[in-house]
């Protein structure tokens, strides 16, 4: 798929199911093709990605929309960081 | 969000140990959340659609805390409660569109000034132009061209003033002083106008006059005493001279109507329906519709425009035709102006001409009446 895509000169991201991560500001965060929300509270939410695992800290945390391939969060974020998951 | 609102939308409230997990399984079985929030002690509540209730179910199956449903929105639930309270709407709609008929509704028709016959007269003319007691009226009349048209077909009514006033309409009339009444009786009768003496009544009296006798006005006709004024009636031939002027590009309606219709709501107006416009010349008629709650006039009204295309009567008319229907019209003039009990015994064409394209007849009426006053 990948390289399909390569291949068609297309962006990486719009291939397939890629994950995607857009940031807007310090409120909102958009996860595009999250695979599962993990677990959520109003502290910390954590999604799982395709080959990774994204984590969202902040406070007053809320999901807007969780729809299956799209993911929008609002709060006061304060860190989003992304690790490559242990066990596959 | 829209969608959400038109399926209708359940909030749900989930607690337990396991909260923070369920809405993740619940996305994996493709189930759309809105409005996840968690708060403290594992609670986490959202919004989900209706139609995925049945998975939220299976879901909850297998989760070890508590599943409840907290508020429903969205269309569905509010047509539901609509329904439930379907009677209370139909009868309060009901009661508003009876108070705004009533409130349209002439309840009363108050004639001030005018004494029983006059008063007959003006309640007549009053119905004749839609105006009586229990009739409906939506539409507003132009009560001003009303009361004009009054003074002109009422005969001896010199002002008319017509009020609305809630649901009564209040009339003013005034009415014109008889001249007998003004003055003190006099003794002898006297001819209002000058005329040919046709038949003589003496009540009391002397006559004066002869069948026959050319009388002019101002001339004494019954002679009588200070005790014991004269009284009576003398019918005369009066003569009365009409003109009339008949246009000769007559026009008619030809029959096709189409009207526009607008919609106000305060001060805007929207347009529900326009008429395409003839290419005719066209004459157009205003409605304006208003509603009141009592006496108060409920913003909302509807204006209606009517324009009829006006065609030019083909059918030239003879000569004879053209002088008939301007005696007519003179006749129908003169009677409104005559007292009730005269009568036309001729009439006279004594000139007609064409001036402008416009026919000018001058006619000549014969009149039976009674000439004899105080």
């Amino acid at each position: 798929m990948k390289w399909m895509g390569k291949m068609a000169g297309l962006p990486e991201d719009a291939v397939g199911r890629i994950p995607r991560v857009v940031v807007i500001g310090k409120g909102k965060v958009v996860v595009y093709n999250a695979e599962k929300l993990e677990q959520f509270t109003s502290q910390s939410v954590r999604i799982q990605l395709l080959d990774a695992v994204l984590e969202i800290k902040g406070k007053k945390l809320e999901v807007i929309e969780l729809m299956p391939a799209e993911l929008v969060i609002e709060g006061a974020i304060t860190t989003v960081f992304m690790k490559e998951k242990k066990s596959v | 969000m829209s969608d959400f609102f038109f399926t209708g939308a359940v909030t749900v409230l989930i607690k337990g140990e396991e909260a923070p997990l369920f809405p993740g399984r619940l996305h994996q079985r493709g189930v759309t959340l809105k409005n996840l929030r968690y708060s403290r002690d594992n609670e986490v509540r959202f919004c989900i659609s209706v139609r995925d209730v049945g998975k939220l179910r299976q879901e909850a199956r297998l989760f070890s805390g508590k599943v409840q449903f907290e508020d429903r929105t969205g269309f569905p639930f509010i047509k539901k409660r609509l329904a439930r309270y379907a009677p209370f709407f139909l009868t309060s709609i009901c009661f508003f569109i009876a108070m705004i008929l009533l409130s349209a509704m002439i309840i009363r028709i108050d004639i001030q000034g005018a004494d029983a016959e006059l008063e007959g007269d003006v309640r007549l003319f009053l119905r004749k132009e839609g105006i009586r007691e229990g009739a409906v009226r939506l539409n507003e009349l132009d009560l001003e061209k009303i009361s004009r048209r009054a003074v002109q077909e009422i005969p001896g009514v010199v002002r008319v003033s017509i009020e609305k006033k809630g649901v009564a309409y209040v009339v003013d009339v005034s009415a014109e002083k008889k001249k007998g009444n003004t003055k003190k009786e006099g003794t002898h009768l006297k001819a209002s106008k000058s005329g040919v003496v046709y038949d003589l009544f003496v009540e009391r009296g002397i006559a004066a006059v002869r069948r026959g006798d050319f009388i002019k006005a101002g001339e004494r006709l019954v002679t009588g005493t200070k005790k014991k004024p004269a009284s009576g009636t003398v019918t005369a031939e009066t003569w009365y001279k009409a003109t009339v002027t008949i246009g000769s590009s007559l026009k008619t309606r030809n029959g096709e109507e189409r009207k526009s219709i607008f919609f106000s709501l305060g001060e805007k107006e929207y347009s529900l329906w326009t008429a395409s416009p003839f290419s005719k010349p066209v004459q157009s008629e205003e409605n304006r519709y208003s509603f009141h709650f009592f006496s108060y006039r409920l913003p909302v009204s509807v204006r209606t425009e009517t324009y009829y295309p006006l065609k030019p009567v083909t059918a030239i008319e003879s000569k004879a035709e053209q002088e008939k229907k301007a005696v007519q019209a003179a006749r129908g003039a003169l009677m409104a102006r005559l007292p009730k009990k005269a009568v036309i015994i001729g009439e006279n064409v004594l000139q007609k001409r064409v001036e402008n394209g416009k026919v000018k007849v001058i006619i000549h009426f014969q009149v039976l009446e009674n000439i004899a006053i105080n």
